[in-house]
């Protein structure tokens, strides 16, 4: 258990950022995680007086205050609905009742667990992560992004590549509207351009391993397949709005809410390996997959004048959003018994879109953090054939590694098996 | 640190440091049926109830319970015994260590789902552990309490 001075229940999300950009001061989630470490925490930092115990409809889908508890998120019925029971199949798992009672969306998300289950169906999910004052470390990307290209850290780097030109794109288009605004606005086309700059690097070095850039070979050749993904970039790229405009749309970067200044972040770039570190993670399987980030922040720290620690993990996460897209979802995990952690986790979404549907395919447990696969267009419905190359294909790019619940080999097999589940139950005429 | 809780419907005001945990802090009032089982939030012994949740006390620190209402098997007697001569009639209960904890699970099932499946069952206690029993004693104590209310209910209402 770990040892608190003091505890502070914030009274504004300002107040709880101040607090926690001292080292040694710790946001509290549900305390799960956070409760098995040891050491000593200077001040515990309450986020429960701020309202942000709700899951709040929008015209844009769902929001979901750090404070929700994964059983508060289980019961939903608007999210149980939107997700088929996706999101559900994804926590009932976790531990009991007892423990989803207490553990948090933010804790959930912000500790981005290599094992999560509830990371591993958000990445499958048009979502977002949305922190207070996050940009203050904007510059810090850029750090982050050429130390990872440098050491070409972790083997998922076509998956990430892939990321990464979405991100790119998003970052392209963002610049493209702020452009035109006012001093401030530049600043951030600043830090965006270096970012792309960084991340086309990045990408460029990788794209020779995978020149599909995690497309899958399906129906239609690579022609549609582009087509796909500047689709895809566009409905992520909203106008962002100038300072004063209060926004609920899904633009990312910089945002207000409520007043409050918001970076707004995408789920599957929150949980890119160079992005942030793992806070308290005891996890002997998180820590390989968190070694390469855990330099990064250091480097990061060098940069960060003022700022406790690392960057990026003094942020407040005050909320998740998930934008409704038009998919349908699946979740599946395996486990070695009940409520342990999986052995792998395995969201999808089937999302229709003009001339066809593409599959999305999030991989978790492997056993480091969730990453995706996207995959080209298919025509309306997913052939067995294609299911079965989908779940190869998944086998040969998505790495995996040996942890005490599974070898690598074992997971990988459970890879290409449940990619292929998936394809055939959203795809497919439901039997698998 | 100063703090307010109604434990079992009486108020209590006491003085905590900021890291006790409900846990320590309900057992110091005299609740002994609530126990530590593990060191790792995964056992279920400890669970009572916040507000009407069920939650492990272990992972609550005692500050975050002020001004709520807390209950432990010592609130629920009636309840309780009610239930229990039923997985005792299942020989269910054998070292009997699990069982403060998976009563009041299995409480807080009955509230929120009074006429629930196997499945369900199955599903809302699986965070509670039984190092003595395979959980099917439970099982069938669990199903007979369950036929024993509908038939007590459906009496009444015949009476009437
Ligand atoms: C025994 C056990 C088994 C588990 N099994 C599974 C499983 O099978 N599948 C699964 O998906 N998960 C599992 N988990 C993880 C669990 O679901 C939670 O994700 C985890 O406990 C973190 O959530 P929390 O609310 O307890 O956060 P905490 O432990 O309180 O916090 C985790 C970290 O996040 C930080 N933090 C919390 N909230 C915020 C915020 N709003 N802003 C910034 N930082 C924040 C904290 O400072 C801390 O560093 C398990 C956990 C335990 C302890
Ligand atoms: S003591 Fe085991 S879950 Fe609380
Ligand atoms: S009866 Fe012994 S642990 Fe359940």
């Amino acid at each position: 258990m770990v040892t608190i001075r003091n505890y502070k229940k914030a009274e504004s999300l300002e107040e709880a950022w101040r607090l926690n950009q001292q080292r040694g001061n710790r946001i509290l989630g549900g305390m799960l995680w956070m409760k098995m470490g040891k050491g000593t925490i200077q001040t515990a930092i309450d986020l429960s007086g701020l309202g942000l115990d709700k899951i709040e409809e929008t015209p844009e889908g769902w929001r979901i205050g750090c404070m929700v508890t994964l059983r508060q998120l289980e019961l939903h019925e608007g999210l149980e609905k939107y997700t088929g029971g996706a999101l559900r199949e994804a926590l009932r798992h976790i531990v009991g009742v007892q423990f989803r009672n207490l553990a948090t969306v933010g804790g959930s998300v912000f500790g981005r667990f290599g094992f999560s289950d509830v990371c591993t169906m958000l990445a499958a999910m048009d979502s977002y992560v949305e922190l207070y004052r996050g940009m203050e470390a904007a510059p810090n990307v850029e750090a982050a992004q050429n130390v990872e290209t440098a050491q070409n850290v972790e083997t998922a780097q076509h998956v990430a590549a892939a990321q990464n030109v979405e991100t790119a794109q998003n970052v392209e288009a963002v610049q493209n509207v702020e452009a035109a605004q006012n001093v401030e606005a530049v600043q951030n086309v600043e830090a965006a351009q270096n970012v792309k700059a960084a991340q086309n690097m990045g990408a460029a070095s990788n794209v020779g391993m995978t020149p599909n850039m995690g497309v899958v070979p399906s129906v239609e050749a690579p022609q549609n397949v582009k087509a796909a993904q500047r689709e895809r970039a566009v409905p992520n790229v909203g106008a962002v709005p100038g300072a004063e405009v209060s926004s609920d749309g899904v633009s990312v970067g910089k945002v207000f809410l409520g007043g409050a200044p918001i970076v707004r972040v995408p789920m599957r770039e929150f949980l890119s390996p160079g992005y942030g570190k793992a806070p308290l993670s005891k996890d002997a399987s998180e820590k390989t997959a968190e070694k390469a980030s855990g330099n990064v922040a250091e480097k990061a720290d060098g940069n960060a004048a003022g700022n406790a620690s690392s960057g990026y993990d003094r942020d407040v996460l005050v909320s998740v959003l998930i934008r409704r897209e038009p998919a349908a979802y699946c979740y599946q995990s395996v486990r070695n018994s009940q409520t342990d952690f999986p052995v792998l986790s395995c969201g999808a979404a089937w999302i229709s879109g003009e001339g066809g549907h593409r599959l999305r395919l999030s991989i978790g447990a492997r056993p480091a953090r969730a990453i995706c696969l996207e995959s080209g267009l298919f025509s309306n419905e997913m052939p067995q054939e294609e299911a079965r190359a989908f779940g190869e294909y998944a086998e040969e790019h998505i790495p995996t590694g040996s942890n005490l619940r599974g070898s690598a080999a074992y997971r990988s097999h459970l890879v290409r098996v449940l990619a292929m589940r998936a394809a055939l139950r959203l795809g497919g005429n439901g039997k698998c | 640190m100063l703090i307010t809780i109604t434990l079992n419907h009486k108020k209590i005001t006491s003085e905590v440091s900021p890291d006790t945990l409900l846990i320590d802090w309900v057992r110091a009032q005299g609740c002994a049926s609530v126990k530590r089982g593990c060191e790792t939030a995964n056992c279920g012994l400890c669970t009572v109830f916040l507000e009407e949740k069920p939650v492990l006390s272990c992972s609550v620190l005692a500050v975050r319970a002020d001004g709520k209402r807390v209950t432990t098997l010592e609130g629920l007697q009636e309840e309780a015994a009610e239930f229990g001569a039923f997985i005792a009639d299942q020989g269910a209960e054998q070292c009997g260590f699990c069982n403060p904890g998976f009563v009041m699970n299995a409480l807080a099932l009955f509230r929120e789902k009074p006429d629930p499946t196997e499945e369900e069952i199955r599903e809302y206690l699986a965070g509670n552990l039984c190092r003595c029993s395979g959980y099917e004693g439970q099982m069938r104590g669990i199903l007979n309490f369950l036929a024993w209310k509908k038939e007590k209910k459906s009496a009444k209402e015949e009476v009437r």
